[in-house]
């Protein structure tokens, strides 16, 4: 009876000391909800196939953290522990210190958890601008350089961040926060990444899911607001053959935009500096290796990082409040206020060139790349199968990259 | 004061008044944000229309000189003329035969060696704006990484 009763009390030793226990004390029920968003957001990834390179990683970020006394986020702490009371191996191991009371003490150091570490890259905003990196190393900027006046477009979608900022002051957010949630409406999540961190890191958690959230859901939220404010006799416009572009100028065009840019927006700087390396890199056709690995292993590597560490962002205590729905609502107005602005913009265009421009590729000044440009060409193609408007698209959707960039730029250089 | 129509149509709806703090921020933030992008952005356009009708202009002249020093060997190096073979006679003095010929090997070729017939070829119309199938074929092949 004895050896039964040590086993129960060894059993429920084990109980209290495990997270379990944690999900049903206190707030300890917010965590098991975010472990429900968790899991779903997994499926939505890995069975829906929604962004996966990126939900992925922030969801098991998001489970991760929000699993009672896992501990991987918990920032690094130094105990003082009198040195009456201190082992003979900590003194030896830590040293001793004196206080101002007089008293002598060990410092004994706790190192944080892996994903603090890992979060130091998005905490310092090195991540972002090596995620652009790849993405210049892989993007091909010709499109835009045959059609420079793509630029208008990929401006036009960003005006719909602005108007979000006043939408966030209105509700009551302050000044940061509000830059931080408009710039969802840029499509960029590395962009959304780099701008809250610099202004409202609190918040990254559910910036940055609700900014993945809607680049996923791009061919769901833009073909209504393409097919509402388009007729069907210009959405079957087909546009002329975009001209060759040659080696030099795209040599050049990464040089000159970073100069530009560079001068008239500093803060800008980071984002569209290694955006054009990237581009470079790949362009000048000297550096294939490098440019290579910019693409795919760095890539990579830095995407599971920034995955995971934005998603264990999102702690129960700071996801579940009214604010991350006010932030998913604006996140949502943001980036169909882009696609509406790109696509008015296009109307503008096929008016002034005499039905030349098809303004489904308006749209895909929302950055996204190259979901934007693949949902011009779908939509396009239900009015006319025969009509290719991808290579058209791009432009404006590499466009607004840049333009996201400068727009992330301006929003820094006024709140930060 | 710079004023942008947002939060004014905002207000009115709402009936709040906004705080002048607020507003002038938003007015701010909204009007240097969309000058500001819209200013770079232009700035690019400019630049690489510029800088595109430049390669272009002398990408022209470089072909435009080497279709002459080209025109000039040949005219050197050129034998003699002599009639170009006449081409088969039009089958219904529309398409020519040859044309025929590879309608009907391609046919002969896709039904896999099985006796068929060719009893009519006729020139498809395609709609106006529609690109030809052979183009179609080419973007199609270009674009399908995407």
């Amino acid at each position: 009876m004895e050896i039964l009763h040590s086993i129960w009390e060894s059993v429920l030793s084990i109980l209290s000391d495990s997270g379990l226990i944690g999900l049903f004390q206190g707030d300890g029920w917010k965590n098991a909800v975010m472990i429900g968003i968790a899991c779903f957001l997994l499926y939505l990834a890995i069975g829906r196939q929604f962004e996966p390179l990126l939900l992925l990683p922030i969801a098991f970020g998001m489970l991760l953290v929000n699993l009672p006394l896992s501990g991987v986020m918990d920032v690094p702490t130094t105990e003082l522990i009198p040195i009456a009371k201190a082992s003979a191996t900590e003194i030896a191991k830590y040293g001793q210190v004196i206080m101002p009371d007089g008293q002598t003490y060990v410092e004994v150091a706790h190192s944080g958890g892996l994903l603090y570490y890992l979060y130091l890259g998005v905490k310092l905003g090195i991540y972002p601008p090596l995620i652009f990196l790849g993405i210049g190393a892989m993007s091909d900027f010709g499109p835009l350089i045959a059609n420079p006046k793509s630029f208008i477009l990929g401006a036009a979608a960003q005006i719909g961040i602005f108007f979000t900022f006043c939408g966030a002051i209105l509700l009551g957010f302050p000044a940061k926060v509000a830059g931080s949630i408009a710039i969802i409406g840029g499509a960029d999540g590395p962009t959304a990444i780099y701008v809250t961190s610099k202004l409202a890191a609190d918040y990254l958690g559910p910036i940055a899911v609700a900014a993945y959230s809607y680049m996923a859901l791009v061919p769901i939220i833009q073909p209504p607001i393409m097919r509402l404010l388009t007729t069907k006799k210009e959405r079957a416009v087909v546009m002329t053959q975009l001209r060759t572009v040659s080696k030099t100028e795209k040599i050049m065009f990464p040089i000159i935009v970073t100069i530009v840019v560079a001068l008239l927006l500093p803060s800008a700087a980071p984002l569209v500096g290694m955006l054009m390396l990237g581009n470079l890199m790949r362009e000048s056709g000297v550096v294939k290796r490098i440019s290579d690995a910019a693409q795919n292993e760095l890539m990579n590597i830095v995407t599971i990082f920034l995955g995971v560490t934005v998603g264990a962002t999102a702690r129960a205590e700071v996801f579940l409040t009214a604010e991350t729905l006010m932030i998913v609502g604006l996140g949502l107005a943001a980036f169909c206020l882009g696609t509406a602005f790109g696509v008015v913009f296009g109307k503008l265009m096929y008016i002034f060139t005499g039905g030349k421009v098809n303004p489904l590729i308006g749209s895909a000044g929302v950055s996204a790349v190259p979901m934007a440009a693949r949902v011009s060409q779908k939509v396009g193609q239900e009015t006319n199968p025969s009509n290719y408007l991808l290579m058209h698209a791009l432009g404006p959707n590499v466009a607004g990259v840049i333009g996201s960039a400068v727009a992330a730029g301006v929003l820094l250089a006024v709140l930060g | 004061m710079l004023t942008t129509f947002m939060p004014f149509a905002f207000a009115a709806q709402t009936g709040t008044e906004l705080s002048d703090s607020k507003g002038m921020l938003m007015a701010v933030v909204t009007s240097a944000g969309i000058i500001i992008v819209f200013v770079i952005l232009l700035l690019l356009i400019f630049i690489f229309y510029a800088y595109g009708g430049i390669f272009r202009s002398v990408t022209a002249s470089r072909q435009k000189k080497a279709d002459a020093r080209k025109a000039a060997e040949a005219e050197k190096t050129a034998p003699p003329s002599v009639p170009a073979p006449q081409s088969p006679a039009p089958d219904d003095g529309e398409i020519p035969g040859e044309i025929i010929a590879v309608i009907a090997a391609a046919v002969a070729a896709v039904s896999g060696g099985k006796s068929c017939r060719i009893k009519k070829i006729s020139r498809s119309q395609r709609p106006s704006g529609q690109r030809s199938s052979w183009a179609a074929a080419g973007v199609y092949e270009n674009t399908r990484p995407f």
